[in-house]
């Protein structure tokens, strides 16, 4: 049955053989990196993605942010350790998501339609409307820390990411960090209390 | 170093905000794209794109510098109509000067004598500046716009491309293949019934995705969610085999290593 549905699979049970980049052949050596950034691009782009539109780019400019990732893992391919490239493609993606926030600030356009298009599909139509008002809502709460510590806030809360993995990913010192995280959390506390607040009323 | 408890697991309002991001998604055709992106960045070796690939970020940078030219532009005919007005004042109140102004070139060769010269002056000089398009080393360097149609110009990526070719990583496909987006569509649907705990569905999914695609471009992600599907199941030696042609077939995969966590689970 497996056999059937996976028709290409080689049946090798073969370990990966281990060699040097320098020993193969060039041919082989353009699949290596291709496979490789297929790879990362395959694992991280949902993360990647996710990251870009958490930090408030605008939706328009999400899919070119992730673009400019790739091309910049593209060519530093060679630099980024093996078991980093998460870390690398989410510190770029901040960094990229910045510049790209900045000129579209510098130029006026602030404004974005909310992304809370996704909703969850056995849900009913009253439901739907809740979800979609919760989702702009975050949006709202998250638009109101500055970028700095919606980054770092961001990637502990949605992502999951540990402080030493957060400092890691965006090349910052732990302590600011622990610091950023604590503001951007004292903060959020208080736009989501007024949001609730504007939400009862 | 301590962890402060996530907000997200609050139960208040401030968790309740946070939970509602659960269900983002990239929209359907963002993997596809980004793989393209990557397929084109990825054989052009040093990072170079394809030209069709190039992100709009790059085609903006590209942009700036069409901006600096046009000021520079603007700059030099500025400045050579200035240089050819005063050449004219010169000319109509300093004769002697004359012959100075003339060994200028261009734009003083054809600004002598009276006011009427200085329109060609300043028609000549933009002529020159617009040579802005053959400037742009367009064949040489990547183009760098982009459009909607940009990105389904290149070529679709292919599991095993034939080593020794030229651009390895492409392979002309007939018209009749089924589109990247397609395919990432229907396997995206395997995708979406795994995290909404229907792993059965998903394996359903599955099946369709290997018979509509006999030679899929995303066969890594899917026999990835079919060992996922299978371990939820508890079909764990079926996992056990699927993981095996996984690390077989997919030796220097990045997602080798998750297949592997994957059937940890299941407690092998």
């Amino acid at each position: 049955m497996i056999d059937s549905l996976a028709p290409h699979h080689p049946p090798t049970l073969d370990e990966p053989r281990i060699e040097l980049p320098s020993r193969r052949a060039p041919a082989q050596r353009r699949g290596t990196r291709e496979d490789r950034l297929r790879d990362m691009v395959s694992e991280h782009h949902r993360s990647v993605w996710l990251f870009v539109r958490r930090l408030g780019v605008h939706s328009g400019d999400v899919d070119d942010v992730v673009q400019e990732v790739i091309l910049v893992a593209a060519r530093k391919l060679d630099r980024i350790e093996p078991g980093k490239e998460k870390s690398f493609m989410m510190g770029t993606a901040y960094r990229v998501a910045s510049d790209t926030r900045r000129r579209r600030e510098r130029r006026g356009e602030v404004s974005d339609e909310v992304l809370a298009e996704t909703v969850d599909p056995q849900a009913g139509p009253e439901e739907i409307v809740a979800q979609r008002h919760t989702r702009a809502a975050l949006d709202r709460v998250l638009d109101g820390l500055p970028p700095a510590m919606r980054g770092v806030f961001v990637l502990y809360e949605l992502d999951g990411l540990t402080k030493a993995e957060i400092a890691d990913t965006l090349s910052l010192p732990v302590g600011t960090v622990a610091s950023r995280l604590r503001r951007a959390r004292d903060l959020f506390l208080e736009r989501a209390k007024r949001a609730e607040q504007r939400r009862a009323l | 170093m301590t962890e402060p408890r996530r907000l997200i697991e609050d139960a208040g309002f401030a968790g309740e905000l946070l939970r509602s991001a659960a269900a983002d998604e990239p929209h359907a055709q963002a993997l596809g794209q980004a793989l393209k992106v990557a397929a084109s960045a990825g054989a052009a070796g040093a990072g170079v794109a394809t030209g069709a690939s190039i992100a709009p970020v790059a085609a903006k940078k590209s942009m700036t510098s069409w901006l600096l030219l046009k000021w520079l532009s603007i700059g030099a005919l500025a400045g050579g109509a200035t240089v050819a007005t005063a050449e004219v004042w010169v000319a109509a109140f300093e004769p002697s000067v004359r012959h100075t102004a003339s060994a200028a070139p261009a734009v003083s060769a054809a600004s002598v004598g009276t006011t009427e010269v200085v329109a060609p002056a300043v028609s000549t000089t933009p002529r020159q500046t617009n040579a802005r398009p053959t400037a742009v080393p367009v064949p040489a360097a990547p183009s760098k716009r982009r459009d909607a149609a940009a990105v389904e110009d290149v070529p679709d990526v292919v599991e095993n491309p034939p080593s020794g070719s030229g651009v390895a990583a492409f392979d002309p496909l007939p018209a009749s293949r089924p589109s990247l987006a397609e395919e990432q569509r229907v396997l995206e649907r395997a995708r979406r019934s795994l995290r909404q705990g229907q792993p059965d569905r998903a394996l359903m999914n599955l099946r369709s995705y290997w018979r509509m695609f006999p030679k899929p471009r995303f066969a890594q992600e899917a026999s990835l969610i079919r060992l996922e599907s299978l371990v939820s199941v508890g079909r764990c030696g079926e996992a056990a085999t699927e993981a095996k042609r996984f690390s077989g077939a997919h030796a220097n995969s990045a997602l080798r290593r998750r297949a592997e966590s994957v059937l940890r689970s299941c407690g092998r």
